[in-house]
């Protein structure tokens, strides 16, 4: 006797920019007409049948009560998606059949769906499909930035990250120097630091990649061991490329500690990406 | 969850209450309530971001090793989030990490016992802090403590080979053995795979190395007689230092080490160059700005990026 299978766990499908667009217009036309259709067909209800002597009072009591429902769906689907973080680590399929389903919701409120977008850029980032990360985050961040003010550094970071991964530099460097206007958390300063380094060895401007290295150092020991390691190694592979052959030595010699040689190998083969035609994308 | 709904249940009792008002004092009164309750609300989120935030750059002010600044404002911040459990314990957690590196350990190692107490005792959490707290009773000679702590959580803290939690546990027995003088079993135990044992420490792992170093100096002055034997452990401890120094600066390790300086002034090494030297210099907040004109791409970059690294071994 076969044991009944499980169902298979919902996939959220390609995306394109338009579709955050048509679903936000979607749920804030459904919520508008909800919101008023329900309260005033019951108020003209009541008065064309004479159920209630006060219907205006009843419409405001059935409107605050639509209104409690539509919010009760958008918070039971917020609930779903706020704290996502170590379901990503530990079970990535169901964390997306969770996407997927709160995504088929409506209508839910505007922040509820972009931090739900925001969580499957998240997911589409690590799972590496860059193309869907960069398409989900611009997605995002083309919303008005009182929005997504507080996943627009998180959101830039993953942008830029999957675009030099797709080896659009032109791309990168907008959406960098677009996070040098903000304000970033430490933690966001350091992962801004690695990205661009790796956009400076990418596009060739090693030296520049080497400027106030001590500093740069400084910040590289503040990361975790991993990012840190790899961080050296990427500042090593711009000295010996100067052909500053000293600082090389010190910043391999201290990659090595750092890393394992599998670590330190993977790291410097994922440098060998082909790299983009700067000149041809401007 | 009634608390969250309250804003609604709320309004519904202002509306109905509305309904049967009989005049507009009573009928504008609940909806004034309902008002002050929101506004209420609104202030307070607002006091819970503020003290999140304060917390938040507390914790970037340890990572930055301001331990000073970063205390202080613990202290003054403590009071504050008595009823919030959650910061509460991150504050204190960090208060501990900051008066570790001011090393005041007795005084941190009271504020691990504070969580350590209130955590499951197999957490990975409590074990990563019962190790934390076994190196500060190994700093305060509380060395028979430390001892049955070690004992107790060598089968726990190895159930994750390459963790950090398994490397602060390698650092920890390193540091008992040093502690009580057994430098033989110290070089014997970690001679092979220190690096690969304390590699999760990050640049922290240069303590580790510190200490072995110190191990193999202490037992070639013992064994002072054997010229060639003392030689071998003083090239053992050449190489250790060096690794040490290659990841701390002399003046980091001794911070933490003060017996180390007998070892840091004997040896004598090749200066480093001025750009790759180790220093003391505190991160400054202006330093994280990174500013720079980042150059926007312009030239054809074709080939791959590649390292000059076969070349030059070659």
């Amino acid at each position: 006797m076969n044991a009944p299978s499980s169902p298979p766990l919902r996939r959220v499908g390609q995306v394109t920019p338009d579709d955050l667009q048509r679903q936000l217009k979607i749920d804030q036309a459904m919520r508008l007409s909800i919101l008023l259709g329900v309260p005033i067909t019951c108020t003209i209800l009541m008065a064309l049948f004479d159920l209630s002597h006060d219907p205006l009072g009843f419409g405001i009591m059935i409107m605050a009560g639509t209104w409690m429902v539509l919010n009760f769906i958008s918070a039971r689907a917020w609930q779903q998606v706020s704290n996502m973080a170590e379901l990503f680590a530990i079970d990535p399929e169901l964390a997306e059949a969770r996407i997927a389903t709160v995504l088929k919701a409506k209508p839910l409120a505007r922040q509820v769906r972009l931090l739900t977008w925001h969580r499957l850029a998240t997911l589409r980032h690590q799972q590496q499909n860059h193309h869907q990360t960069i398409a989900v985050c611009h997605s995002v961040l083309s919303e008005s930035p009182r929005n997504v003010e507080a996943v627009s550094q998180h959101l830039l970071l993953m942008l830029t990250e999957a675009q030099l991964a797709c080896g659009d530099a032109s791309g990168a460097w907008m959406s960098l120097t677009e996070l040098s206007r903000r304000s970033l958390s430490l933690t966001h300063t350091l992962q801004k630091l690695t990205l661009q380094t790796r956009y400076l060895l990418m596009v060739g401007y090693d030296e520049i990649a080497l400027a106030d290295l001590h500093n740069k150092v400084q910040l590289a020991e503040l990361m975790p061991p991993l990012q840190c390691g790899a961080m050296h190694v990427l500042l090593y592979v711009a000295a010996s490329r100067r052909g500053q052959t000293t600082q090389a030595d010190w910043l391999d010699e201290r990659a090595r500690l750092l890393l394992n040689e599998e670590q330190h190998q993977q790291i410097l083969e994922s440098l060998s990406i082909q790299t983009v035609t700067p000149g041809e994308l401007m | 969850m009634w608390v969250t709904q309250l804003p609604l249940i709320l309004l519904i009792a202002a509306a109905v209450m509305t309904l049967f008002a009989q005049d507009v004092f009573t009928a504008l009164l609940p909806w004034l309530i309902l008002v002050g309750v929101v506004i209420f609300a609104m202030v307070r989120v607002r006091n819970i971001r503020g003290i999140q935030t304060r917390v938040q750059k507390i914790g970037e002010w340890t990572q930055l090793g301001q331990h000073d600044r970063a205390t202080r404002a613990i202290w003054k911040t403590l009071p504050v989030v008595q009823m919030m459990p959650e910061l509460h314990g991150r504050l204190v957690a960090l208060m501990a990490h900051n008066l570790d590196r001011l090393a005041a350990w007795p005084a941190a190692e009271v504020a691990y016992d504070y969580l350590i107490q209130r955590m499951p005792t197999d957490h990975p959490s409590s074990i990563q802090l019962q190790l934390q707290r076994t190196i500060l009773q190994l700093f305060n000679d509380e060395l028979a403590s430390a001892d049955t702590n070690l004992r107790k959580l060598r089968p726990m803290a190895m159930e994750l080979k390459n963790s950090p939690m398994a490397a602060t546990y390698h650092y920890a027995a390193l540091l008992q053995h040093v502690s009580t003088y057994h430098f033989t079993e110290a070089i014997e135990e970690n001679r092979d795979d220190l690096v690969e044992n304390l590699r999760p420490l990050g640049v922290e792992a240069g303590h580790g190395y510190a200490l072995l170093a110190w191990s193999c100096y202490q037992l070639s002055l013992r064994q002072a007689d054997s010229l060639q034997f003392n030689d071998e452990l003083m090239e053992q401890t050449r190489h250790w230092w060096h690794k040490a120094t290659l990841l701390l600066s002399t003046q980091k390790l001794l911070k933490r080490q003060p017996q180390l300086k007998a070892l840091a002034a004997h040896l004598t090494y090749k200066p480093q160059q001025e750009q790759t030297q180790q220093t003391d210099a505190p991160i400054t907040e202006s330093s994280l700005s990174l500013e720079m004109d980042l150059p926007a791409p312009e030239q054809s970059t074709d080939e791959s990026i590649q390292t000059d690294d076969e070349e030059r071994h070659a």
